[in-house]
């Protein structure tokens, strides 16, 4: 029965795992005074949020983490949910991340149109076409889940052409990653 | 979620390596969460040559000669036989009827390897979606590689099957042969025991002239049984078994000249290996209770031939076999009268 064992090949004993992770949303409030409500506003004030600390190493791969070479994020994606019929907004969002005990580093700036259609899985990035997020923030990102660091994404979101039927409007922001796991049981 | 990964490494190998339970790369686990009928559709292909190799190897080994032991003569052999895995056992395409288990790229046309196929790093193997029920995604995994044997073994893929045995002359041209392990139990990992019987009857002394016959001729009917099991989780109850039945029946004929002796033999042979994983095994939604049971079942002609060469007592002996998965089996042993 040795034998079997002995004659693993060159490649080992080699899996990917991937799965597709859905952070708790995040609850953003945008505001406008009482006096705007249901009229078109050309720009809101900044608002930050974040999304608290995640940490997709430990506690979606914790079980492969020792055996894990590298962490690939293939995608990244994000849903907007609940933003209410009738009121409307397009959002400019500077995105930053900060991985513990790190400074922060920007990831990537988007404009979100017509956010009243609350948009579904769209993309921000993908592995084999990084587009203008910053590669240098993924591969940080990569190195804190291989280290099972915990990070945050910041947000700093800016309405424009906002027209709310109610002073105060609250809506989710919920972001998805794709991540894969390459781990090495057996050289 | 995972308290057994990486169960697929042949499960009937693992009694001496209980960390192979990791070894795999598969999450076990995540295979109930497509549901116990996929997930023994997919362990069903990908251990298949294992277990069939298994069964035709048990049936190889049994005799070097077609000239059974005077009386009280008796061998003492060890031989270890390679059946070897047909090309087309090598890989395998996902089964149909797998409701929760699918290609993550439906065009990829790769197939996927078995365990006795070539090993293969992740960036070679298709990939696999588990989705549930609702058809959400679960987890995406590699197919589990094969173990590329024939990369430093044997210059080809193969099952290894060791035996021990004994023959016995008893009376009127007639040997027994036994096969016997008795039950081991290693330190709690699993346990394996083992009992074969074999006969082998000259038939040349109810021809006429049998003196006169420049060769032995002989029937011979073997039978070989395997158990095993491997403690997954002692604790929680878990374990894998498996256990083998196989029989042959056979014609011998040889010839000695000198030291040599070329044997060859035509019969029938007949396989029967099950595979179970006993216990409880628990998902994020769900509990099962024994949820794999595996059966592979073969049979049919098997013709072999062989030389021994005995020096004094020590024999030396070397077979191939002819059938679906061709068996190569190099023995040696103590042979008296």
């Amino acid at each position: 029965m040795p034998v079997i064992l002995w004659g693993c090949g060159d490649a080992g004993v080699q899996s990917d795992v991937s799965k597709n992770i859905e952070i708790d949303p995040i609850s953003v409030q945008l505001s406008v005074p009482a006096i705007a409500v249901g009229v078109l506003v050309p720009q809101t004030p900044p608002i930050s949020v974040n999304t608290g600390q995640i940490n997709l190493g430990s506690d979606d791969f914790d079980e492969y983490l020792e055996d894990t070479e590298r962490f690939t994020i293939n995608k990244m994606s994000y849903t907007i949910d609940n933003f209410p019929a009738g009121s409307s907004a397009d959002l400019v969002i500077d995105m930053t991340i900060q991985i513990q005990g790190e400074s922060s580093q920007d990831l990537l700036s988007i404009r979100i149109d017509n956010v009243q259609n609350n948009p579904v899985n769209v993309l921000l990035f993908d592995k084999d076409a990084p587009g203008l997020v910053s590669t240098a923030a993924i591969a940080s990102l990569e190195q804190a889940l291989k280290n099972g660091t915990s990070f945050q994404v910041e947000m700093t979101i800016v309405g424009e052409d906002v027209t709310l039927q109610s002073q105060d409007v609250d809506f989710d922001f919920i972001f998805q990653f794709d991540v894969t796991a390459r781990i090495q049981l057996l050289d | 979620m995972k308290k057994t990964i990486l169960i697929l490494f042949a499960a009937c190998f693992l009694a001496l390596t209980p960390n192979m339970t990791k070894a795999q790369g598969l999450d076990f686990d995540s295979f109930l969460e497509a549901g116990i009928d996929d997930a023994s559709l997919l362990l069903e292909s990908y251990l298949q040559p294992a277990f069939e190799g298994f069964g035709f190897g048990m049936n190889s080994g049994w005799y070097n000669t077609a000239k059974p032991h005077k009386f009280l003569g008796f061998d003492i052999s060890g031989s270890i036989s390679l059946a070897r895995v047909p090309d087309s056992n090598q890989f395998f395409t996902l089964p149909t009827g797998l409701t929760n288990v699918s290609l993550t790229n439906p065009s990829d046309t790769r197939r996927l390897p078995t365990i006795f196929g070539p090993n293969l790093g992740a960036d070679d193997l298709p990939e696999l979606r588990f989705t549930d029920d609702n058809g959400d995604e679960i987890i995406r995994i590699s197919a589990p590689t094969g173990l590329g044997i024939d990369e430093d073994i044997v210059p080809f893929n193969a099952v290894p099957v060791p035996m021990i045995q004994l023959g016995l002359g008893i009376f009127k041209g007639t040997e027994l042969k036994l096969r016997y392990i008795p039950e081991q139990d290693f330190e709690g990992d699993g346990g394996v025991k083992l009992f074969g019987i074999g006969v082998m009857h000259d038939v040349t002394q109810y021809l006429p002239a049998e003196k006169l016959l420049p060769f032995d001729l002989s029937v011979f009917l073997g039978y070989t049984n395997l158990e095993s099991y491997v403690n997954i989780d002692e604790a929680a109850g878990q374990t894998a078994e498996f256990n083998a039945n196989a029989w042959t029946v056979q014609g011998v004929i040889s010839k000695k000249v000198l030291f040599f002796t070329a044997f060859a033999g035509l019969g029938y042979s007949n396989s029967n290996v099950d595979f179970n994983m006993l216990g409880d095994y628990s998902t994020e939604t769900s509990t099962f209770t024994d949820p794999i049971s595996l059966n592979y079942k073969n049979a049919g002609i098997r013709t072999n031939i062989g030389v021994r060469i005995k020096l004094l007592f020590l024999t030396i002996t070397g077979e191939y076999a002819i059938q679906e998965y061709n068996t190569l089996t190099a023995g040696v042993g103590f042979s008296f009268r």
